[in-house]
């Protein structure tokens, strides 16, 4: 009870005093706009002076240690300690559990995340790798166009050169009749000869004479029929020769066509290359930094995903304190030693930060490993 | 072939952490809850290097540290003790149980990685 009284009188003087201000101007001079006016004038000081005063300083809460030092009350503060403290320990403990859970949860979503993201990353690996294989399916297919092209060409040549071949044969077999003609010509000339001779020693005989002009007229229609089938032959070889060239003219045409057409083909291809492999390059220089990124966050949040084992050790201390004491004050009330306690009570501090809070110092989190090698 | 580490942690996320970070480096991970757990493990297992905290329920690391240091197969595997304690005294004490370095919680992946690297049997 002796603490409600400076409460009541703190409420006192931060109510009544604005009330006042307000409702004895009224009282004076009546419930009229001048009293309400000098009773809202009033209450503005009243406020106007609570606002510009300088805050008084707070009064500090009283030392734990006096509190237990303290014998007056000590069956009170058994009471309530031994029966807050359990409690204390109870949130405390679930508080830690709850974190645990959470935490774990988190762990596992984490790790399911970079599991997913790895597997996300090689399954795009794939997918251009796929792309990739696409273009060069369609590129050797295109190439195989050139290719048959190509053929198409060497048997155009094949094609020329049996023509060319063909003349060959012709050229040979002219030659023999050549040869013929000339046998037929000597052979005329030796007759013709004999038949001047026989001519000369018959005069009156010209049955001879007859016989050689026969044989004469028969050389001259050899020597003419030979003479048509060189001419139907050299007629046959100028349109081969014909042929030929117009062959060749086309097989030129072709060629030029053929070769535009590789080249468009090949230029298409290498074009389809250069693209596949510019998004492949693109595709990997784009998942490299977002995988170097994620590489950072992810190491950063396993930084920060730690603090539940921090925190779980400084609560597990604070616990472990806080049963210690329950059990103290149930059954060694009048034992508790603060000096000794809180000697006791720091040798159970793992951390950097709660030997720092126990010194009364600023706790500061590590976020930085520290490493020693033996 | 992976290489094997064994964490051992009563943290159930930190074995976690430790599990990502190491499982993304591409080491095969075994977990521990306390050096009771650990040793039951290591039996016909070939784990090349071991990390472990220090305060644990049941057995504590520098009590499983001297443990291991007396079974044949495991006398000179490397064990490095990740945990909140950063006294001399526990580092001293860590030394000479066999630990082959300290890490203090928190950890950054890639430190830990690297001591890792630096210790792991080849």
């Amino acid at each position: 009870m002796t603490g409600d009284t400076p409460k009541l009188r703190l409420v006192a003087s931060r109510g009544i005093l604005p009330a006042a201000a307000l409702l004895l101007p009224i009282l004076f001079v009546g419930f009229n706009g001048k009293g309400l006016l000098l009773g809202i004038a009033a209450l503005a000081c009243v406020l106007l002076d609570r606002i510009l005063r300088p805050p008084a300083e707070p009064q500090p809460l009283p030392e734990p240690v006096a509190v237990l030092a303290e014998p007056v009350g000590m069956p009170q503060l058994e009471r309530v300690a031994g029966a807050v403290v359990p409690l204390w320990a109870g949130q405390t403990a679930h508080a830690r559990s709850e974190m645990e859970e959470a935490i774990t949860g988190l762990s596992s979503r984490f790790a399911t995340m970079q599991r997913n993201l790895r597997e996300a990353l090689e399954a795009v690996g794939l997918e251009s790798s796929r792309n990739l294989q696409a273009v060069i399916e369609t590129g050797a297919g295109s190439l195989a166009s050139v290719v048959k092209d190509l053929e198409a060409g060497a048997k155009a040549r094949a094609t020329v050169l049996n023509k060319i071949q063909d003349l060959a044969a012709i050229t040979s077999e002219l030659q023999g009749m050549s040869e013929e003609v000339a046998a037929i010509a000597n052979q005329t000339n030796l007759l013709a000869l004999n038949a001047a001779i026989e001519a000369a020693h018959a005069q009156g005989l010209g049955r001879g004479f007859a016989v050689v002009a026969e044989e004469v007229r028969k050389l001259s229609m050899r020597s003419g029929t030979t003479g048509n089938a060189i001419t139907n032959k050299v007629a046959w070889v100028n349109a081969s020769l014909l042929e030929a060239l117009q062959a060749t003219q086309n097989f030129a045409q072709q060629d030029v066509e053929m070769i535009r057409n590789a080249e468009e083909t090949i230029r298409r291809v290498v074009a389809d290359f250069q693209t596949g492999a510019s998004a492949l390059a693109d595709s990997a220089h784009r998942f490299e930094g977002v995988g170097s990124d994620l590489g950072e966050q992810i190491s950063g949040t396993l930084v920060h995903l730690q603090f539940q084992d921090r925190v779980g050790q400084i609560l597990q201390s604070v616990i472990a304190d806080m049963e210690k004491f329950s059990d103290r004050l149930q059954h060694h009330p009048s034992s508790l030693e603060v000096d000794r306690w809180l000697a006791e009570l720091e040798r159970t501090y793992t951390t950097s930060e709660q030997q720092a809070i126990h010194r009364g110092e600023q706790a500061s989190g590590s976020a930085d490993s520290e490493i020693t090698f033996f | 072939m992976a290489k094997t580490i064994m964490i051992i942690d009563d943290s159930v996320s930190l074995r976690q952490v430790v599990s990502i970070a190491l499982g993304g480096a591409g080491y095969d991970v075994i977990e521990a809850c306390d050096g009771q757990d650990a040793l039951s493990k290591l039996t016909g297992q070939k784990v090349h290097l071991m990390i472990c905290d220090v305060n644990m329920p049941n057995m504590d690391g520098i009590t499983f540290l001297k443990s291991v240091r007396n079974l044949p197969a495991y006398k000179f595997t490397p064990v490095i003790m990740l945990t909140t304690e950063a006294g001399e005294d526990k580092k001293k004490e860590g030394q000479a149980a066999g630990a082959r370095a300290w890490v203090v919680k928190p950890f950054k992946p890639e430190q830990l990685l690297m001591a890792v690297s630096k210790l792991i049997l080849p």
